[in-house]
């Protein structure tokens, strides 16, 4: 059944990572994409490699689920890959058919630019299987909050992630549940040409939109008659609190950086 | 004098409202006074304006003509609204559409985030609410886990941990299954008669009125009957007639008396029957 | 046109942690005409059991055939089944879409590839049937309407497509006491003009009761009984055990005979409780 498909990737443990401030893993991840955009060789990407490796270890999740994260975006990789292996500019050249030439330097470059790919994906996903949508959108809500002098609206961008967390498998069930409808009225979801398709999605799209309006309605009067007013004066069931972990966390994080930095200084 | 407001926590008087499309008054001139501790269920069929009387009791819509009075605070004082809806607390019908957070224990921690309430108190709070309607054990849950009628006792919970004086029930259980529907009955009436919870409980279904203490029967906006189940169900033919259900039992104890036995007034269970034939058939038992 | 289940059993999501047995070994027979009463609980297998009806799921193992046709089978069209079987879902009202009613009620027969005026022949008949002027309503948009008439738009546009069987799941769900009677109404009337077949899944003891030719009983996703009302209604302890009741006027005829009076035990409508206890009177014979 649809109900029961887990949201997100958020796998739950309780490990060292698991337990590290959700606001400490948002800026642990920024960091680390520095990391991989400070790599200027492919031969440092060892450096995110072994970071990676320990936080994986210590997470407890395989290297291979990691991966795993990857493979969504594999038509993307390959495309990555091809593009710069035969349109970069280069002097070495390895193959060429006249109007397609492979050189060295493409090939690096094909190499350097799949791996940032695939070392940032694998790297961002290990933020989200290892914290939970709402932890995520607490700490997003708290990193932004100094924002709130500009006014940026930090606490209403956090409220309505987690209202649209709790709603997803409300309108996949609903959604479903339409399609059958249609489909024993003879509805075809499934044939014909991509315009045809698109049309055929009317009859699921235009019920679904209704209900989801009839639904915020719905939500919008249940909120306000439990007080909601905004994010003035609010408090928290969930306080987030940093711990020696986190500031060890962020150490070895910055640490990672420089030595990342002085390697591309030195091998240029 | 005691003040009116310790004895009836919502009263309405002479209340109307009307929407801005509609050319007749959905609530039109509705005098409730509701004393503290009872079970009051207002009955009627769709359109009837038991909805619109709800919204009215916790200042969600402001009458148009007359006051209502929560706590004896005057809902149309836009400076109380939020003191006003803390104290009378209400679940609405859609059990899918009044849960906002993606675990049971944060949803009942809603209300008391938005009043302000410090961390350190909120906990035993929410603990009590949860214990109350019994989802102690479903507390980390996400509510797309749990079933029609648990989804209802999170959303009483809710308001239960806001620590109102009155909660309203609006149609709650009018999309629920009938184990869902007894279920968040029987929680709701066990609030009332422990912890003393003054309950409002609208809805169409007659078997759920006939257990309250008191069963208002609306129509056309308009108090069309007031008072005990046994004296609003024995009016079989006027209740028929407002678009509603009679207890079965009360509708062949009326036509058993119509056909020549003597049977009392106020027969609304198969166990009351039993007793009342027994008596009515057998003297000598 | 009657349907055959044999043996069916179906398992969501088969293999995953989240598998779960849906419906186990269920055989049924449904004959021309009948007006089935598909009773049970929620998760009781009532809802998957009438959507292999119409093919909308393929049975994990079993066979479901519908007038000779087996809906197991490959190459089996399942438009031509979906024109025998109509489904009517819960709440069918949120399944609108068009912007008028007529449109919305096409839709089923416009699916189907019928011509222009057999559709519109098909929409006057569908509304009239469930008692829906075309003149006021049918260039109305469907979500001005009350929440039963919506609900009657969405069966008429199943009716459209003029089933020989019409399945309706919880057609009363969320009415009130005056909306549902006036459903049930219609659906007695459906039936009794002919030559339609139906099964109404339901919760309701006194919906059921006074409407269903043969009721049908589902409990975690088995058949445990059928028979008549009287039949079923009998047993009572059966029922309760899976957490079913029954309708007041046979608990009251259980209950009066437990207190000794001479009751016949089959008597489920207020009617025969009526009679039965007049007559226990007039013939002094109560005690």
């Amino acid at each position: 059944m649809l109900r029961d498909i887990t949201l997100g990737q958020y796998i739950p443990g309780n490990t060292v990572i698991h337990r590290l401030d959700p606001r400490c893993k948002i800026i642990l991840t920024i960091l680390y994409i520095a990391v991989i955009f400070c790599v200027t060789s492919p031969v440092w990407y060892v450096i995110p490699l072994a970071y990676l490796l320990v936080a994986s270890r210590l997470s407890g999740l395989s290297a291979k689920r990691l991966l795993k994260s990857v493979k969504p975006l594999r038509f993307l990789l390959i495309l990555t890959f091809i593009l710069n292996l035969f349109f970069s500019a280069g002097t070495t050249v390895w193959v060429d058919w006249g109007f397609l030439r492979i050189t060295q330097e493409g090939f690096l470059t094909a190499v350097h630019f799949s791996m940032r790919l695939v070392f940032l994906v694998a790297g961002t996903s290990l933020l989200t299987l290892t914290t939970s949508p709402v932890a995520l959108s607490d700490g997003l809500e708290k990193l932004l909050s100094p924002l709130k002098v500009i006014r940026f609206p930090a606490h209403e961008l956090a409220m309505m992630m987690t209202i649209a967390l709790r709603f997803i498998p409300t309108l996949i069930e609903e959604a479903d549940k339409i399609m059958k409808a249609q489909m024993a009225r003879g509805a075809d979801f499934e044939s014909g040409n991509l315009l045809k398709r698109a049309r055929a999605m009317i009859p699921l799209l235009v019920p679904l939109f209704v209900s989801a309006f009839r639904r915020a309605g719905d939500l919008a009067m249940a909120m306000e008659a439990r007080c909601y007013h905004g994010g003035e004066g609010r408090t928290r069931l969930r306080v987030l609190r940093y711990t020696q972990s986190d500031l060890w966390a962020l150490l070895a994080t910055v640490g990672t950086l420089l030595v990342t930095i002085f390697a591309g200084m030195w091998l240029k | 004098m005691p003040d009116k407001s310790d004895f009836y926590p919502m009263r309405t008087e002479d209340v109307c409202y009307q929407y801005d499309e509609e050319d007749v008054a959905a609530v039109d001139h509705v005098s409730l006074s509701v004393t503290k501790g009872s079970f009051v269920a207002v009955l009627g069929h769709n359109g009837s304006g038991k909805s619109t009387l709800a919204k009215l009791m916790n200042a969600l819509y402001l009458p148009t003509e007359g006051r209502v009075l929560v706590c004896g605070l005057d809902t149309a004082q836009d400076e109380e609204v939020w003191h006003i809806r803390r104290h009378a607390g209400m679940v609405f019908q859609n059990p899918d559409n009044q849960i906002v957070a993606n675990v049971v224990r944060e949803d009942v921690a809603f209300g008391l985030e938005n009043l302000g309430v410090p961390h350190e108190d909120m906990i035993p709070r929410i603990d009590a609410a949860l214990a109350a309607v019994r989802m102690t054990e479903r507390a980390s849950f996400a509510p797309h886990m749990l079933s029609g009628g648990q989804k209802q006792r999170v959303a009483v919970a809710g308001v239960l941990a806001m620590q109102p004086e009155v909660m309203i029930l609006d149609e709650a259980t009018a999309m629920l299954d009938p184990a869902g529907r007894a279920d968040v009955l029987a929680t709701v009436r066990k609030l009332n008669r422990e912890q003393g919870m003054t309950v409002i409980w609208i809805t169409h279904f007659m078997e759920e009125a006939a257990v309250a203490d008191r069963v208002v029967v609306l129509d056309k906006g308009k108090i069309a009957l007031d008072g005990t189940p046994a004296a609003v169900f024995s009016q079989v033919e006027k209740v028929k007639a407002l678009g509603l259900d009679v207890p079965p039992m009360a509708e062949l104890a009326m036509r058993l008396n119509a056909g020549g036995l003597r049977l009392p007034d106020g027969i609304l269970t198969v166990a009351d029957m039993v007793k009342e034939l027994k008596k009515a058939l057998c003297p000598s038992k | 046109m009657p349907i055959q289940v044999e043996h069916l059993t179906h398992t969501y999501m088969p293999g995953s942690p989240f598998s779960a047995v849906a419906l186990n070994d269920v055989s049924l027979t449904i004959e021309d005409g009948e007006l089935i009463g598909l009773l049970g609980h929620t998760g009781s297998g009532k809802t998957t059991l009438v959507q292999h009806l119409n093919g909308l799921i393929k049975p994990t193992s079993g066979r479901v055939v519908v007038d000779g046709l087996d809906l197991t089978q490959k190459g089996v069209s399942l438009l031509e089944v979906r024109k025998k079987v109509g489904l009517v879902f819960q709440y069918p009202e949120y399944q609108l879409f068009e912007e008028t009613v007529a449109k919305d009620i096409a839709f089923g027969p416009r699916n189907m590839g019928l011509d222009a005026e057999e559709i519109d022949r098909r929409v006057r008949g569908a509304m009239e049937q469930v008692g829906l002027n075309y003149d006021d309503v049918a260039e109305r948009s469907p979500f001005e309407l009350s929440g039963g008439q919506m609900r009657r738009v969405a069966i008429a546009g199943v009716l459209a497509m003029q089933p020989r069987v019409l399945i309706l799941d919880e057609p009363t769900a969320g009415l009130d006491p005056a909306g549902r009677n006036s459903i049930l109404q219609m659906i007695r009337d459906l039936h009794a003009a002919g030559g339609l077949t139906v099964i109404m899944v339901s919760h309701s003891m006194d919906d059921i009761s006074t409407l269903a030719t043969r009721l049908v009983v589902m409990s975690r996703g088995e058949l445990v009984m059928t028979g008549t009302p009287r039949e079923v209604f009998i047993q009572q302890e059966k029922l309760r055990s899976i957490g079913l009741g029954v309708p007041q006027a046979a608990e009251l005829t259980h209950a009066l005979i437990a207190e000794g009076f001479p009751l016949p035990e089959d008597l489920y409508t207020l009617d025969e409780v009526y009679n039965a206890i007049l007559a226990l009177k007039k013939e002094g014979r109560a005690c």
